[in-house]
């Protein structure tokens, strides 16, 4: 049928568009993680700048995607390096939040139990903190990763390259075997991820807690 | 009506019953409608209400402006849509009937139908005209003069710096030139390949961004040429110049009122009313509104408010209002 025969035109070079298209999403999956994470832990620290922070990261959620895109093309010109440094900034809010939640989540009577046994703070934040905030920031990740696949396309509009390219010529031509082709490329790629994600969180929660999450469901 | 307090289903029964006697009444207004009436009289007008719709570019806003207008002076009830939506999104909606009427460009219906360009315009528009017809029942009123089609730009310091004017000036240097395009230009500027020699492949890469972004990426140096229109006046005022086309390798594009035909068929008044707009309509004035447009709008007036002022301006000018 007619998307095959697109997809194997190789004047639509569907190949170096899902290349480009994991590139672009992958790196800024990526550094959003770091980012994130780092802040979200850095915040945690300090009530004040927790609230700055997470009040900021939901101001940046209700800014229009597109617009945070354009405003940097002035400044970066058009192509990869602008819609990355967008896709970033989106992409960090869930998992600073989630980060900053589940750090606070751990509760304080544990800490204090693992000073006593003589922890020391590299201790306490790898064994203790981190297990415990792991399930949550992998929830961050899942959200912020199928965001920022599903957003990349707006990169068509600024030369960014992958699925965007196909979506957006689609709606300027009116082809629409091509915005077929583009938007059910997205959503797989983003359902494919949102499987994987869902399995990765489920592998890092510690056996114990999801016990108790069990317990907890069954007595509910 | 004790029936109805005692039975839903009564109730329902007798609704269901009212609903094709009100159909029916309401059929029987129009054979009161062959004369046409005048526009003092109280009676309910009995032409039917017309949607004009118009792209987002300001060429076709202006155009759609112009309908509106003169219908409107013809005694139509008009729902304007103007700059509501761009190619495929009319398309779609004048197929489905949502839209009535909008001005579309003869290049630009050869594309959405996936035609052949003779580079003849008067051949051209038999073609869509014919096409649109029978394939859409959608009929093609007259065309403009106007051409407002694809052209290739670039910066005047980077047109000196390159030596280039012309097209045929572009063509052996483009493997070392980056184009900046939207992609509706780019079957475009592959159809160059039979007069010039190139196409979009030819150059050292492409960057597909959204029109206006064409422009910046000229001026910050990350693109040599970038596609424009060739009645966009923003070329002038951004210190830019049009590549001229000597050899005739593009593909014109005249505008002219679409407009399905069970609306066109329901009164002979539409034609009649838009016609004589089309001979007036150069490539010049358009060219001269939109500037008009492009100031009223720098002093503070809205796209909308301005575009209403110069279409009626222009059009008491040569009094067909």
């Amino acid at each position: 049928m007619q998307y095959i025969s697109f997809i194997q035109d190789p004047s639509n070079d569907y190949l170096g568009e899902t290349i480009a298209y994991l590139k672009l999403c992958g790196f800024s999956i990526a550094a959003a993680i770091i980012i994130g994470v780092l802040l979200g832990a850095l915040v945690s620290r300090n009530a004040i700048v927790a609230f700055i922070a997470v009040n900021l990261s939901g101001l940046i959620r209700a800014i229009p995607i597109i617009a945070i895109f354009l405003t940097f093309v002035p400044t970066l010109g058009i192509g990869f390096k602008p819609a990355i440094i967008a896709l970033i900034i989106l992409g960090i809010p869930p998992i600073l939040l989630n980060t900053y939640t589940g750090i606070r989540g751990v509760d304080p009577a544990m800490i204090d139990a693992a000073k006593g046994m003589g922890m020391t703070t590299l201790q306490i934040a790898t064994r203790i903190q981190a297990p415990l905030v792991t399930p949550l920031v992998a929830a961050g990740i899942r959200t912020s990763a199928v965001q920022i696949i599903a957003t990349a396309t707006l990169g068509g509009f600024i030369a960014a390259g992958g699925y965007g390219d196909y979506i957006v010529d689609a709606i300027n031509v009116g082809n629409n075997t091509e915005l077929i082709v583009g938007a059910v490329s997205v959503a797989i790629l983003a359902i494919f991820v949102e499987v994987f994600m869902s399995w990765l969180q489920s592998a890092l929660t510690p056996q114990g807690l999801k016990v108790q999450e069990q317990v907890a469901t069954a007595k509910a | 009506m004790v029936l109805l307090k005692r039975s839903p289903g009564a109730k329902f029964l007798l609704l269901f019953a009212l609903i094709p006697m009100l159909i029916l009444s309401a059929c029987g207004g129009t054979t009161g409608g062959g004369s046409t009436p005048t526009p003092g009289q109280t009676s309910a007008p009995t032409k039917v209400p017309i949607t004009v719709a118009s792209k987002l570019d300001l060429d076709g806003h202006l155009l759609g402006e112009m309908y509106v207008l003169l219908l409107q002076k013809a005694g139509y009830t008009v729902n304007a849509k103007l700059a509501s939506g761009d190619n495929g999104t009319l398309f779609a909606a004048i197929k489905s009937g949502s839209v009535d009427l909008y001005p579309e460009f003869t290049g630009t219906g050869l594309s959405l139908l996936g035609l052949k360009s003779a580079y003849n315009p008067d051949m051209d528009y038999q073609t869509v005209k014919n096409a649109y017809e029978q394939q859409f029942h959608i009929t093609w009123l007259d065309q403009a003069p106007l051409n407002d089609g694809y052209a290739l730009c670039t910066s005047k310091t980077r047109s000196q710096s390159l030596g280039i004017t012309t097209l045929s000036q572009l063509a052996p240097k483009v493997s070392q030139l980056t184009l900046a395009t939207q992609s509706d230009g780019l079957p475009f500027f592959n159809a160059l390949q039979s007069s010039y020699g190139f196409a979009s492949t030819n150059f050292k890469s492409v960057q597909k961004v959204a029109y206006s972004l064409g422009f910046a990426a000229v001026k910050s140096g990350q693109a040599d040429v970038t596609e424009c229109y060739t009645t966009d006046g923003s070329v002038a005022t951004q210190g830019f110049v049009f590549l001229t086309d000597d050899k005739h390798g593009f593909t014109e594009f005249h505008p002219a009122p679409i407009v399905r035909d069970s609306i066109l068929q329901s009164d002979t008044g539409i034609a009649a009313a838009l016609n004589p707009m089309a001979p007036l309509m150069t490539t010049d004035v358009n060219v001269m509104l939109q500037m008009q447009v492009s100031a009223k709008h720098m002093s503070g007036e809205s796209i909308p408010q301005a575009v209403q002022e110069v279409a009626t301006a222009w059009l008491m000018s040569v009094h067909l209002l």
